[in-house]
């Protein structure tokens, strides 16, 4: 089994996100906070600022007239899509790379991440059940990060790895955890804990894969897995790892979702594709 | 080439099916087919390939749809008398499926693991 402070330590190696960036995921995730108070956040940072003032002066938006300031674009953006860019843009670096031994070529994970953000959304907004879109939205885009770390040491053990889930019917993340001693949701979680995100973060990227029972009776888990599993059953950018997760029936009851809606989330986000396409080749 | 994500329309909470008939196999496969022999296709001349079907582990079939979406391609094709020339179909890695229109060839890649050309 490989030395889990291996591991851990190479949680140096990222690129941490930016304290404005985490800043922000706060205030969003205060229903208190207002649009001004992250324009004011937005400013001090001068690559964020060029950033978003390019993002919403590109033709994707279509807005008459040139955006010239960060209150302006915030105005005209509103606030879920201001906290949507700040995201995409301060995680895009550790994500966007080639992450070869999940067999995810260049951008993929990054690729994958945002679809399922997306998906998330989707999928929120279609059941009505009451959660923090905010919260969801980046938890379903950093709830791989684990493996950017752990895709190293995937690759020493792949072929053991491959064997428990071929031969003896374990998930991915399961037999991760038998062959390393660590799966990519537990690595997630500590380099959320070292970025200093919040606990709810933290807990959510812990448990996307619901392998601990509790976490399936907590709604913005529960929303993060599922929306995981369509992006998974789309086809999109998915590496060695496949389709190999476990999908537990009862946290449909639990949400009161039927099958059928949750095909309606499918169509839904096929019929976004061309937008969703637009969006990763703004970042 | 058709790509398409669900079984049936009438599976979902949508009035917009109608606009996306190629997103579900049992409106976007009969409309493939009308497409084609429109264009003067023969239908004795066509080779079928079909790709993907991969699924989750779930012990309860809830969530797989990409085995409901094999069960109704192979039905609406057989219902237009079309063989399956080639199929590689379920397990848990997603595929990628591209045509060669000079040759005919059609290329099926598994997951990045190995690419078959057929």
């Amino acid at each position: 089994m490989t030395d889990i402070r291996e591991i851990v330590n190479e949680i140096e190696t990222l690129r941490p996100i930016p304290p404005v960036a985490a800043k922000i995921l706060e205030l969003a995730e205060d229903i208190n906070s207002s649009l001004a108070e992250i324009a004011d956040l937005i400013i001090h940072d001068p690559s964020l600022t060029a950033n978003v003032l390019r993002i919403c002066n590109s033709a994707n938006f279509g807005f008459s007239r040139k955006v010239e300031s960060v209150h302006d674009a915030t105005t005209l953006l509103g606030l879920n899509r201001i906290v949507k860019l700040v995201l995409l843009d301060s995680l895009s670096h550790n994500l966007s790379g080639d992450q070869q031994s999940y067999g995810l070529g260049e951008g993929e994970l990054w690729r994958h991440a945002v679809l399922s953000a997306h998906v998330v959304k989707i999928m929120g907004a279609n059941n009505g059940v009451p959660h923090n879109k905010h919260l969801v939205f980046t938890a379903a885009l950093i709830k791989d990060i684990g493996k950017v770390i752990l895709g190293r040491f995937v690759a020493f053990s792949f072929e053991k790895i491959h064997i428990l889930v071929k031969s003896h019917g374990y998930s991915f993340n399961e037999a991760e955890k038998e062959v390393i001693g660590m799966n990519h949701e537990e690595l997630g979680a500590l380099i959320a804990e070292r970025w200093r995100f919040s606990e709810k973060l933290i807990y959510i990227i812990r448990n996307h894969h619901l392998s601990d029972e509790s976490a399936r009776d907590d709604t913005e888990t529960a929303l993060v897995y599922l929306a995981d599993l369509v992006c998974m059953m789309m086809g999109m950018s998915t590496g060695v790892d496949g389709l190999a997760y476990r999908f537990y029936s009862d946290v449909l009851n639990r949400m009161s979702l039927t099958e059928k809606d949750l095909q309606t989330v499918i169509a839904a986000t096929g019929e976004s594709w061309e937008k969703l396409e637009s969006l990763l080749n703004l970042v | 080439m058709l790509d398409f994500i669900l079984p049936s329309a009438s599976s979902i909470n949508s009035e917009k099916t109608e606009k996306y008939p190629f997103m579900f196999a049992d409106t976007g496969v009969p409309a493939f087919i009308e497409a084609l022999t429109d264009s003067g296709t023969k239908i004795e001349n066509m080779k079928v390939v079909i790709a993907g079907g991969a699924q989750v582990l779930d012990q309860t079939g809830v969530f797989n749809i990409d085995h409901k979406n094999y069960q109704a391609t192979k039905s609406i094709l057989s219902a237009h008398k079309l063989a399956i020339h080639h199929e590689d179909i379920g397990g848990i890695h997603s595929r990628g499926l591209s045509l060669n229109i000079g040759s005919g060839y059609s290329l099926l890649n598994l997951a990045g693991q190995r690419e078959i050309i057929i």
